[in-house]
């Protein structure tokens, strides 16, 4: 059960967008990490796009992700990467993703695992929800993750990392 | 306006803009076009399905609820 839940840092993009959002030199005070994002592409024809976020300097990783579009029976594939989804270019104008990935026990130097939810909002069909699931091969303590647009994020998308400390 | 990503450094709480290389800009458009084009590929593929589900449909005059019906 997590004592506390402390904003390590957040950061909130501007005009001209961003390609990516690192957060790196991440302290090693904590025993969890959770990184709240709030993303719209500068691209993408459909509602969304399937983002990556890359942990240290390492994109792959095994992961499962299930997904439900306007509600419809839900279905599933395996990404070979740390895979979220943003709002693309095409949605509802001014329309941001809701993304959360909790990653317990990022100190380990074993294999980590990670999960996330994403909501994509659409004022149409096309609205997304996903669970994922992931395992991460890296044998080092998490310090940087660096999430990554298809073209920019644009004004006004933010990225806040938290980190969770337990009794 | 030229590329750029932005940094945090956790540590210091310094947020930092850099510029794109030009390899950096490259890979992303690789990236972004073969995205674009798997995703052109799913939905080809899902218009072909839902086009021949339809086709079977008919030739056995039934309502998709009722092939339903017969799978459950």
């Amino acid at each position: 059960m997590a004592t506390t839940f402390t904003k390590i840092a957040d950061v909130t993009v501007g005009a001209g967008g961003q390609s990516s959002i690192s957060f790196t030199s991440i302290p090693s005070t904590f025993t969890d990490l959770v990184a709240v994002y709030s993303l719209r592409d500068s691209t993408g024809a459909g509602v969304y796009n399937d983002i990556n976020i890359t942990v240290n300097s390492q994109t792959a990783a095994a992961g499962r992700v299930l997904y439900t579009i306007n509600g419809t029976s839900a279905a599933s594939y395996s990404p070979t990467s740390v895979t979220v989804a943003d709002n693309a270019n095409a949605s509802t104008a001014n329309t941001f993703s809701n993304i959360q990935v909790y990653i317990p026990n990022y100190l380990s130097t074993g294999v980590k695992s990670a999960s996330a939810e994403v909501a994509i909002e659409n004022n149409a069909a096309g609205c997304n929800l996903q669970l994922d699931a992931f395992t991460i091969t890296n044998g080092a303590a998490i310090t940087t993750l660096t999430i990554t647009a298809l073209a920019n994020f644009v004004q006004y998308s933010t990225a806040t990392l938290y980190g969770i400390s337990k009794s | 306006m030229a590329d750029t990503k932005v940094i945090v450094n956790c540590e210091t709480g310094e947020v930092t803009e850099v510029e794109l290389t030009a390899e950096e800009i490259q890979q992303r458009e690789d990236d972004r076009v073969a995205y674009e084009a798997a995703e052109a590929e799913k939905a080809t593929a899902a218009a072909l399905k839902a086009e021949a589900k339809a086709g079977l449909l008919a030739r056995l005059g039934i309502t998709a609820e009722e092939a339903e019906l017969l799978l459950a």
